[in-house]
């Protein structure tokens, strides 16, 4: 996926969860945010009120300090926070230019950034432990109990049934999307069933308010396994491991005995190793040895000793006849050097030499090789070095 | 299909495959025949080794025709030479086959490796030959014996060819004659040379 | 070798040297090439006549054909050959091999699964593993790297080209001969052994929990 369309989706996930959010504070329709970026800029002049001290800003000196904006983004979004009352007049009089802002929406800011980043999940885990501190409280009453019972409830109401609608609407690529309102959930049922029994031990009369609650984790759960089940329904033959957050594998790693993680290869088969030696391989690799250790270049002189048939084609006897005749080509026998350099490069020479040479060894076929000791030295040839010699018709 | 011509093909798929994925194996002489695995049996006749053989038109041969190259063996070369010069060594009686051949001794190896060299023996030699030395033992093309440093051909050269082994002949003639072999004392190396089976 | 082949034979004998010599070509191409071949490439593959007859060489020898992408063929262990053998208690990969080669799955194929950024549905992956990825475990430096040897010996990981950071690892082409089945369970026993308290291994659980068939074809 191009980078583009990766920010796009990352832009449009964070928006999701800021409408979500905003929702329930816009006065009316219409009056949300569309554009992720001007959450930015709204946090700009925010920062710019911060920076100004108890002395404020007017509208013209939080644009300059907002230059980086555009002047009339900033103006507008000035506007709204002041008509929702993020801002406010220093004094609340007709001429007043300069301007005050609450921290409140500074801090909502925050939060807003947090949950966009993990869907809320994590507020939503200190929300549990707030809930489990303010019941533990010793002031706590029972009426603070049920409330903090009915939150919770209601958590999990909405959370689970937005996964299990999820569920039975989208696509796998949308659910998987949503994958995050499963993660985690074991650690928040946890929490949620810790305030539960704090609430239940303590003031039984609320078992009621309790039974909603637990009705509330089970339907929660029972989507999240819906959800899973579907998305590794769908998932191919590799594409789960994407359903676990890299949390989860960094753990696994690092964290995991040698027995553990082979264990994940049971029942599973590879092949050893089985490399293939040939008695030609290692001709090729003790020749080539042999020249690399020496300081001067061994002529390349194929000898039977040294050259084998390559394939098992060249082993085939009227192979290695037809051979030999296109070499002598009519004639009773052929000068090597003149093979050598037909064949152009050594490698080509070295295979019609080591047919030859088969050709000489075979009991059925009637040609010889005879090497002589002369050699002939070229540096402009395919193969500089060519020890001289005849390949011959033996006439018997 | 016959219940006991299916039990054949299962019985011989079975050993296939476990020699597949661990390499030759050295198994109990009782053990009943599998069709197209050779047997080699160890000098002592205690065990057999069972190593894959193919109809002549398949195997690696093939490989280089078509440009798909098997997976690559590190210091390709090098291990080649070492294989070369072990055989130079262990395939004492070559009017034999190459099976099993005689035990050679490190000191032989190193003795031929720097021959073949023309150079005295340097001491990054030595890290090379053992690295050799493993990884062929490793794949079952020797039997190495590190404590006692002394080394045989293994079962897979059962499978050279009689071509093949016409060009080994000739190979070793090249090579420079190894020293006389200097056996360590201990009654039978060749008992301990166990393949890593590793695993607990 | 002899010309006699007692398991092959009975196969190959009905056929033309002709189509013997493109089954021959075939199956010594998928069993031994380390990389999956091309099906245009060979006769053998390409026909799917002469492709049964390798198929049927390599049942004979408790392996089957894998296709990868769709346009090349390798060839794997059959599904039930390796389910009888690891039944058997048979496994031939030491613990230190294993444990390596799963931490390169790890970081060079399901971490970056969960980034989202390997697209198709194999175990390959360009994403390499360095040597300080695999130090974080309690295996010793020698051990790891002479289970590194080994398994790049296998084909199991290989060398990746990125050399910014000193030698890293991706997984080996051998990886490529797991049957669809095979692929399955690795995948699930990943997740299982890395999360076995999630939903998703919950799924998994219910999923093979269900009296189905774990093989999922691979056949030609």
């Amino acid at each position: 996926m191009d980078a583009t369309l990766l920010d796009a989706e990352a832009d449009a996930a964070v928006l999701r969860v800021y409408r979500q959010v905003f929702a329930v504070l816009a006065r009316e329709a219409g009056a949300m945010i569309v554009d992720p970026d001007l959450l930015d800029a709204d946090q700009a002049i925010l920062d710019a009120f911060a920076e100004a001290g108890s002395d404020g800003l007017t509208v013209e000196q939080a644009t300059l300090a907002c230059r980086a904006y555009p002047h009339d983004v900033i103006v507008r979004r000035f506007e709204v926070l002041r008509q929702y009352g993020a801002i406010t007049k220093l004094v609340d009089r007709p001429n007043e230019l300069r301007h005050r802002a609450a921290f409140a929406p500074y801090v909502m800011l925050m939060f807003l950034r947090r949950m966009s980043v993990q869907g809320g999940q994590g507020e939503l885990h200190q929300l549990l432990t707030l809930e489990a501190h303010s019941v533990s409280d010793p002031q706590a009453t029972a009426d603070d109990g049920s409330a903090s019972i009915g939150r919770l409830t209601k958590v999990f109401r909405l959370l689970g049934n937005e996964l299990a609608i999820l569920v039975s609407t989208s696509t796998t690529a949308q659910l998987r999307e949503n994958a995050q309102l499963a993660w985690g959930n074991e650690r928040l049922i946890e929490q949620a069933e810790k305030v539960h029994r704090l609430v239940l031990d303590r003031w039984p009369e609320l078992h009621r308010d309790c039974t909603s609650l637990r009705m509330a984790l089970a339907a929660y759960a029972d989507a999240v396994q819906l959800a899973a089940g579907r998305l590794v329904e769908r998932a191919g033959t590799t594409r789960a491991l994407g359903l676990l957050p890299i949390e989860t594998w960094l753990t696994f790693s690092r964290g995991s005995d040698p027995g553990t993680l082979a264990a994940v290869l049971d029942g599973l088969l590879f092949d050893a190793a089985a490399p293939d030696f040939s008695a030609q391989t290692m001709v090729e690799a003790v020749e080539t040895g042999r020249r690399s250790g020496t300081a001067r270049m061994a002529p390349p002189r194929p000898t039977a000793d040294a050259d084998a048939p390559e394939s098992a084609a060249a082993t085939d006897r009227e192979d290695l006849r037809a051979e030999a005749e296109r070499v002598l080509a009519g004639r009773p026998s052929v000068d090597i050097v003149e093979v050598i350099d037909e064949a152009g490069d050594w490698i080509t020479a070295r295979r019609v030499l080591a047919e030859l040479t088969a050709a000489h060894l075979h009991d059925e076929l009637d040609y010889e090789l005879v090497w002589s000791d002369g050699m002939r030295i070229d540096p402009t040839a395919g193969t500089p070095w060519a020890t001289e010699g005849v390949f011959r018709r033996v006439v018997r | 299909m016959s219940t006991e011509a299916v039990e054949r093909r299962l019985y011989n798929a079975m050993w296939w495959a476990k020699v597949q994925s661990a390499g030759p194996l050295e198994v109990d002489p009782d053990t009943p025949a599998v069709a197209g695995l050779t047997r080699a049996a160890a000098p002592d006749g205690s065990s057999v080794w069972l190593v894959p053989t193919l109809p002549s038109g398949a195997g690696h041969g093939v490989l280089d025709e078509l440009d798909a190259p098997p997976v690559a063996v590190e210091q390709p070369n090098e291990t080649a030479r070492i294989l070369a010069i072990c055989v130079a060594c262990c395939w004492t009686d070559r009017s034999a086959p190459a099976w099993p051949g005689s035990t050679g001794t490190l000191a032989q190896v190193r003795s031929v490796y720097a021959g073949m060299r023309g150079r005295p023996e340097q001491s990054s030699d030595l890290t090379l030959i053992i690295g050799s030395l493993r990884r062929l033992h490793a794949t079952h093309w020797l039997l190495w014996d590190d404590k006692a440093a002394e080394v045989r051909l293994g079962p897979r050269v059962i499978t050279w060819t009689a071509a093949d082994l016409t060009t080994l002949r000739d190979l070793c003639r090249h090579l420079p004659e190894p020293p006389a072999a200097v056996l360590s004392p201990q009654v039978s190396p060749v008992d301990e040379q166990e393949l890593e089976e590793s695993d607990e | 070798m002899s010309e006699q082949h007692a398991l092959f034979d009975p196969l190959l004998q009905d056929l033309s040297d002709r189509s013997r010599d493109e089954v021959l070509a075939a199956f010594s191409a998928v069993q031994y090439a380390a990389h999956p071949v091309a099906e245009v490439q060979l006769a053998g593959l390409r026909d799917v006549t002469l492709r049964r007859q390798v198929q049927r060489m390599l049942k004979l020898i408790g392996r089957t054909l894998v296709h990868v992408d769709g346009t090349h063929w390798t060839a794997g262990y059959d599904d039930d050959i390796a389910a009888s053998l690891v039944a058997q208690g048979w496994q031939p990969l030491s613990v230190v091999d294993r444990a390596v080669l799963v931490l390169v799955l790890i970081h060079s194929v399901a971490i970056p699964r969960s980034e989202g950024i390997l697209t198709g549905d194999s175990w390959k992956s360009a994403r390499p593993t360095t040597v300080d990825e695999l130090r974080t475990t309690r295996i010793s430096g020698e051990e790891r790297r002479l289970a590194l040897q080994r398994l790049r010996a296998a084909g199991l990981i290989q060398l990746s080209g990125d050399h910014s950071g000193g030698p890293s690892y991706i997984p080996g082409p051998q990886l490529q001969r797991l049957t669809p089945a095979a692929r399955r369970r690795l995948q699930d026993q990943l997740i299982l052994a890395a999360a076995p308290a999630s939903p998703i291994a919950e799924a998994i659980r219910a999923r093979n929990g269900v009296p189905v068939s774990t093989t999922t074809g691979g056949d030609a």
